[in-house]
């Protein structure tokens, strides 16, 4: 009898537990408070996902707090999990404001280096713009004393011009002589002068300029070699001018302290190369530095320097190596009216022959060398014979520092 | 919901001590404590609220901070410190939150200030680029002039 009765007990609290267990399955989980669903709906969002990288620390604690959240949901606790969405929706606006803090931050230091960055580069532009402002300045002053030199110079070419026509076949045949002689003269120092502007880097300063001034000059020593008298006058001014101021565009610079200073030292330099130098060579001020003029016999100087010429020459070498700021164009040409086809190759050679005597190699980027043929024949200095006569000319001239434009 | 208070109570005070540790300072001892806790940023929220950096910064969440504040001394009173955790800790991070909002407007203003700079310079190293572009081509194509041209 009881043990029946405690089948049935048992059998009823089976069932019992069982139907329990399926009301429990039956039931549908408790409604997400509308706050969890808000917070979700933040932490998904694209703000937060912006935010996370600036601000990880507050971002993981708005998550954590979302977490136990979720987990007091999970266990029915809708207060609790309500009061910790509204906490965790704090987490996140703080997190947002750290954020803002940080973007803000990296704006400014940001922006703080493109302000210094673009004061730098405006001081320097206007810097350069000012002393570029003083070159076209000084460049428009220098043309308009050309233009009075121009002017007075046609002037006498005219008169020089009525002149030679009251002048004798013979006489006019002289003249002519002389007057194309000094049109190559001219030429000779445009090419000259030429070559001291591109030392001084004319070339990567004024390319364009530099080119047009090559074509003149080279134009102007063929029209004193051909063209008939007077023709080759306009084209010689024209590149004695243009050689000119290129050499002037290249030495108008502040830094160098104005022409005053170059000219200044100049002066010096000319004192300090005539001890020592003077003789053999001749030592002189030139419009473009200074000047050691040697006249000596080509055949010679193809064989070796003949002496005192020889020690001066080693000498000189010591002494212009220690001053790197100077550069030296060296220059040969014939004075024998005689020279001959090869002249201008000839002298050529003795102006390279002349450089590498004075020049050790790793001088050898400012010392150039040019060979003009025969300019004009000139009696020789010191009691030598015409006969085979060359004159080298050492132009020393300082290294000028202009600013590219 | 009867028979989850006490679970709730016993969730809050086993939470307690980690919510303390996720934020700067630790829960109040007692009643009291959280309650001078509550004075002092009621204080900070009054100060806020006649601050008018602070209004223009975070209305939200001085408004929000206020009402957070009544809320914790509201739920104090019935749940003592354990029971008011989350409320005491939301009302002192929206008080933090002020704080951070106002730190935020100064930096995004400081830092469009020196972005208005950043404008002004690149405009005037636009105007000096430009005045050495000029100067710079005057220079290369001033044409070196025939003899009797020069100065025209």
């Amino acid at each position: 009898m009881s043990t029946g009765m405690n089948r049935k007990r048992r059998l009823a609290r089976t069932a019992l537990l069982l139907a329990a267990s399926a009301f429990l399955l039956a039931c549908p989980p408790p409604p997400r408070p509308q706050q969890l669903d808000d917070l979700q709906l933040m932490l998904a969002s694209g703000v937060v996902a912006d935010v996370t990288p600036r601000a990880p620390d507050a971002v993981a604690a708005a998550r954590a707090t979302q977490a136990e959240a979720e987990a007091a949901w999970e266990d029915g606790d809708l207060e609790l999990s309500s009061r910790l969405s509204l906490l965790a929706q704090v987490q996140v606006r703080l997190a947002v404001a750290l954020a803002r803090q940080d973007l803000a931050r990296e704006r400014r230091e940001e922006a703080e280096r493109t302000v210094a960055d673009s004061e730098a580069a405006y001081a320097e532009i206007e810097a350069r713009r000012q002393v570029l402002e003083t070159r076209l300045s000084s460049l428009w002053a220098y043309r308009r004393i050309q233009e009075e030199v121009a002017r007075e110079r046609a002037q006498a070419v005219e008169e020089e011009a009525l002149r030679a026509e009251r002048l004798t076949d013979a006489e006019r045949a002289t003249w002519e002589k002389n007057w194309r002689a000094q049109a190559r003269t001219d030429a000779a120092e445009a090419r000259r002068t030429l070559e001291v502007a591109r030392m001084l880097g004319v070339a990567d300063a004024y390319p364009e300029a530099e080119r047009m001034a090559t074509e003149a000059v080279e134009t102007a020593l063929d029209a004193a070699d051909v063209s008939p008298w007077r023709i080759e006058r306009p084209l010689v001014d024209y590149a004695v001018a243009q050689a000119d101021e290129l050499r002037f565009r290249m030495l108008t610079m502040e830094s160098d302290g104005g022409a005053e200073a170059m000219a200044e030292r100049v002066r010096t330099l000319a004192e300090t190369y005539r001890s020592g130098f003077d003789p053999p060579f001749h030592v002189a001020i030139d419009p473009r530095g200074i000047l050691l003029t040697l006249d000596a016999k080509s055949a010679e100087l193809q064989i070796a320097f003949p002496e005192p010429a020889r020690t001066a020459l080693r000498d000189l070498r010591t002494k212009w190596t220690e001053d790197p700021s100077l550069l030296c164009l060296v220059v040969a040409r014939s004075i024998d009216p005689e020279c001959g086809e090869n002249c201008l190759s000839q002298t050529s050679d003795l102006a390279r022959l002349a450089a590498a005597e004075i020049s050790p190699d790793d001088a050898s980027d400012r010392i150039r060398s040019l060979g003009l043929g025969l300019v004009k024949p000139e009696e020789p200095l010191d009691g030598l014979s015409q006969t085979g006569a060359v004159r080298l000319e050492f132009l020393f001239f300082p290294r000028a520092t202009p600013p590219a434009p | 919901m009867r028979t989850l208070t006490p679970l709730a109570l016993t969730l809050a005070l086993a939470l307690a001590p980690r919510l303390a540790a996720a934020g700067d300072e630790p829960l109040p001892a007692s009643v009291a404590e959280a309650n001078a806790l509550l004075d002092g940023l009621a204080a900070d929220v009054d100060a806020y609220r006649q601050d008018e950096n602070a209004r223009a910064a975070a209305p939200d969440a001085i408004d929000q901070a206020g009402a957070a504040i009544d809320a914790a001394r509201s739920r104090l009173a019935e749940q003592g410190v354990a029971g008011t955790a989350v409320e005491l800790r939301r009302a002192r991070l929206l008080v933090d939150l002020i704080a951070e909002l106002i730190e935020a407007r100064e930096l995004e203003q400081a830092a469009d200030a020196v972005a208005e700079r950043v404008v002004d310079a690149l405009e005037r190293l636009a105007v000096v680029r430009d005045a050495l572009q000029r100067i710079t081509e005057q220079l290369q194509l001033f044409a070196i002039p025939m003899p009797g041209e020069a100065g025209r």
